[in-house]
Formats: structure tokens, C-alpha cells, sequence
């Protein structure tokens, strides 16, 4: 496998990003192309970058970390290399499930979980494959159960329970018409008209709630619904994604 | 169809300019031009997928859960984006993923209509696209 590295602007990229199929990444300020065949004169005249040769399964090697966050919890799937954090979560996804922890808001909800003292029941409404769910039940609450409108989600949910552990209940529920599980937190990290329903739901025994899936210019409407509760903290990215921990 | 229009429209320079790309072009019937391609993209890279010379290119960089959509302008065009609601929102809905589409508007000569579907292949690493646009003239009615 060769390694081209050059440097350059969006005009270079004009010219040789039609001549790389495989892309170009980005690394620290230099960017990067791998290819299997030796790069086109063409390429190397047009970038004068440099040219090395690396191990063909290196992308394996520097993707399959998996993440960690704050320090404590690690996410990774069952391919991924272990991650030395304090608590290792494995979680599959198959299919358009969600929760491989590769977002930025399940990210974000686990450091927003990470700063409460664990003791007391939590629900993950709109679990997906069980992410936050098993690794609240990692950090010692209990009991915790996940609910998600996605069967497959659910199927695949058990099975990281399973592989993880732990003790968590999930369950099929559309949270748009059925009873919404409550617990001393609620961690909601579903699109708005989910919240709508939880908000309404929510009664004394809820003492956070951990929001996001929404972006910056929903989150005024969304926090005004969990009325009683005023925002702790609030993280956001770049690219807009909010998460929140609601308390009263 | 003049001539500024006939190169911007032609099919051999799609084809010949996004070769390395395999894009494949052809004349529509009724005189816009048809590009498409297919590959897979590996999380993390930046790649092009379509390239429609004189007017634009597309480029996408697939992560697991986002894809980020880099529509480059190439030309003197004032162009004006527009994406269907579903196209940005698609991952929230995980009954399956929706296509992409997006419509652009180069001055008041010509419109391109795009269409985007992906597959995320996880074992792989990488993000599987099927792309293609429309070009056509803009016609006075
Ligand atoms: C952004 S994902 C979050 C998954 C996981 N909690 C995480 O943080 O990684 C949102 C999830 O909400 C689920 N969802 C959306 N609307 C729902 C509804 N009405 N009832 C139940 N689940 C829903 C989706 O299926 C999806 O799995």
C-alpha cells in the first residue's frame, strides 16, 4: 500500500481529487491519500508530495480504536481493539441501527452521565443498540431499561446486554404512542417529537434528564417543554449537535 | 444550444475528465447531460463522486453515523443549494437510510439534480454510493 502526503489548498484539490478515486484525508495539516497501485505522474507532479509504503492493513490499525470518553468509558465494536479505558463497553450495530458510539451525541450524553454520582434507575428512550444504556448499567445505576421503535435496534440491543454483561431490560415501544418508562434519569438522545412525549410524561421521581439528537435552533423549544427543569450543562459541537443535562 | 452550453453539456468531456473516477455520462433526450459513478469510500476520506466539468463537483466523506456532502463550485457560477429536509436528517430515522438530493441552480442558465444513496458497509469501514446527476438548460417559458 502506498502513501502519498503533500500539502495544499482547495485549489490543488480541483485539480487532484478527480484523479483520486479513493479521496484524500485529512491529517494534522497535511493531507493524505493511500492506494493499493503506485500514484500517477500526473498526481505526484501536480501535490510534490511525498511517497512512503505502509502495511496494507493499517487502516484497521489506526480506525479500530474505538472511542473513549472522559477518560473513563470506552466504546468499541467486537472488531475493534481494546481500548485500555477504565470501562469497556462492546457494542455491535448491524443494518441502520444506531448507537456504535462513533456519534458525537451519544458522546457527548455519556459525559454528560459521567458527571452524576451513579445510585438510582435509569431509562435510555430511543436506546438503539443499547449504548447508554449498558454503559449507565456499567457505572453501577440500576435498574436500567432501553426502549427504541426499531426492532432490528432492540434484537441487537439484547445481544450487547449479553456480550456486556450487564443488567439491562430492553424492550420494543414506540415512544410516539406507548407509555414512556420513567426513572430517576432519562436519557433521551431521540428527535424532538420524542421529547415532546417525554416531557409530557415526566413526573417527581425524574431528577435529570440527559437530551440531545436535536441541534442548536431546536433546543430553546425542547428545553421549554421539560418544565420544572433548568439546563446543568450543555455541550455542543460544530457541526450543531447539542446535548444537554436537564435537572430540577 | 450554443456553444458554451453544448461543452458544458457535452458527455465525451464528463467521461473523459472523470475517468479516474469511472464516471459515466451520456446526452439526455431532451439535451441535458447524465453523469453517474459508483464506489466505495472509506470513513475519513474525502472523496470525489461527481464531476460535472465547468459546473461542479461533489464530494462526500462518509463516517460511521454522518456523511459530510462538499458541493465545489467550479466556475464564475452563483449557484443556490437546496437539499431536501430528509437529506439532513436521514440518520435519525432508522427505518432506512433516504436518499440524498440535492438541487442546484448555476446563475439563471442551468439546473442540476442530484441523487445520492449510500450503504454503510461497517466491517469495511467504508460508505458504498451510488451517484448521479441531471444538467439540463434552463428553458424560458
Ligand atoms: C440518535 S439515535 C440514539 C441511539 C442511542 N441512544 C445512542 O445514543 O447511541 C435515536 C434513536 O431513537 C429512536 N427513535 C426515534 N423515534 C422513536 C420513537 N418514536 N420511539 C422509539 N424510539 C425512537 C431511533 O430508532 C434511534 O435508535
Amino acid at each position: 500500500m502506498y502513501r502519498l502526503t503533500f500539502r495544499g489548498d482547495e485549489d490543488l484539490l480541483d485539480a487532484v481529487l478527480p484523479l483520486l478515486p479513493g479521496g484524500v484525508r485529512e491529517d494534522e495539516d497535511a493531507l493524505v491519500a493511500y492506494s493499493g497501485a503506485p500514484f500517477s505522474d500526473a498526481v505526484l507532479a501536480l501535490t510534490g508530495g511525498a511517497v512512503d509504503e505502509v502495511p496494507a492493513d493499517w487502516k484497521q490499525r489506526k480506525m479500530s480504536a474505538g472511542v473513549v470518553i472522559g477518560g473513563v468509558v470506552g466504546i468499541r465494536s467486537p472488531f475493534d481493539r481494546e481500548s485500555g479505558a477504565p470501562i469497556e463497553v462492546v457494542v455491535e450495530r448491524r443494518g441502520s441501527a444506531f448507537g456504535s458510539g462513533s456519534h458525537p451525541t451519544t458522546q457527548m450524553c455519556v459525559a454528560l452521565l459521567l458527571e452524576l454520582e451513579p445510585g438510582g434507575s435509569v431509562a435510555d428512550l430511543g436506546c438503539g443498540v443499547g449504548t447508554l444504556a449498558i454503559v449507565a448499567a456499567k457505572l453501577g445505576w440500576a435498574p436500567v431499561v432501553g426502549v427504541d421503535r426499531v426492532p432490528v435496534a432492540i434484537e441487537v440491543a439484547r445481544e450487547n446486554v449479553e456480550r456486556n454483561g450487564v443488567d439491562v431490560d430492553v424492550a420494543v415501544s414506540d415512544l410516539a404512542v406507548d407509555d414512556i418508562p420513567l426513572a430517576n434519569v432519562l436519557l433521551v438522545n431521540a428527535p424532538p417529537p420524542v421529547h415532546e412525549r417525554v416531557a409530557a410524561a415526566v413526573d417527581d421521581r425524574v431528577r435529570h434528564v440527559i437530551v440531545s439528537g436535536i441541534v442548536a435552533e431546536e433546543m430553546e423549544d425542547v428545553v421549554r417543554r421539560y418544565t420544572g427543569f433548568k439546563i446543568a450543562k450543555a455541550l455542543g459541537t460544530e457541526d450543531e449537535w447539542i446535548a444537554l443535562r436537564l435537572s430540577c | 444550444m450554443d456553444r458554451a452550453a453544448a461543452e458544458l453539456l457535452s458527455a465525451d468531456r464528463a467521461v473523459s475528465e472523470g475517468a479516474a473516477l469511472g464516471q459515466l455520462a451520456c446526452a439526455l433526450p431532451d439535451g441535458g447531460l447524465l453523469i453517474t459513478a459508483s464506489r466505495l469510500v472509506e470513513f475519513g476520506a474525502r472523496a470525489a463522486i461527481l464531476l460535472a466539468p465547468g459546473l461542479f463537483r461533489l464530494d462526500l466523506t462518509p463516517q460511521e453515523e454522518t456523511l459530510g456532502l462538499y458541493p465545489r463550485i467550479l466556475g464564475p457560477w452563483e449557484v443556490d443549494w437546496r437539499a431536501a429536509e430528509e437529506s439532513w436528517d436521514g440518520y435519525r430515522d432508522a427505518s432506512g437510510p433516504a436518499p440524498i438530493e440535492l438541487h442546484g441552480t448555476f446563475g439563471d442558465q442551468y439546473t442540476a439534480w442530484i441523487h445520492v444513496l449510500s450503504f454503510t458497509e461497517r466491517d469495511a469501514l467504508a460508505t458504498h454510493f451510488v451517484a448521479k446527476a441531471e444538467i439540463r438548460v434552463v428553458t424560458e417559458r
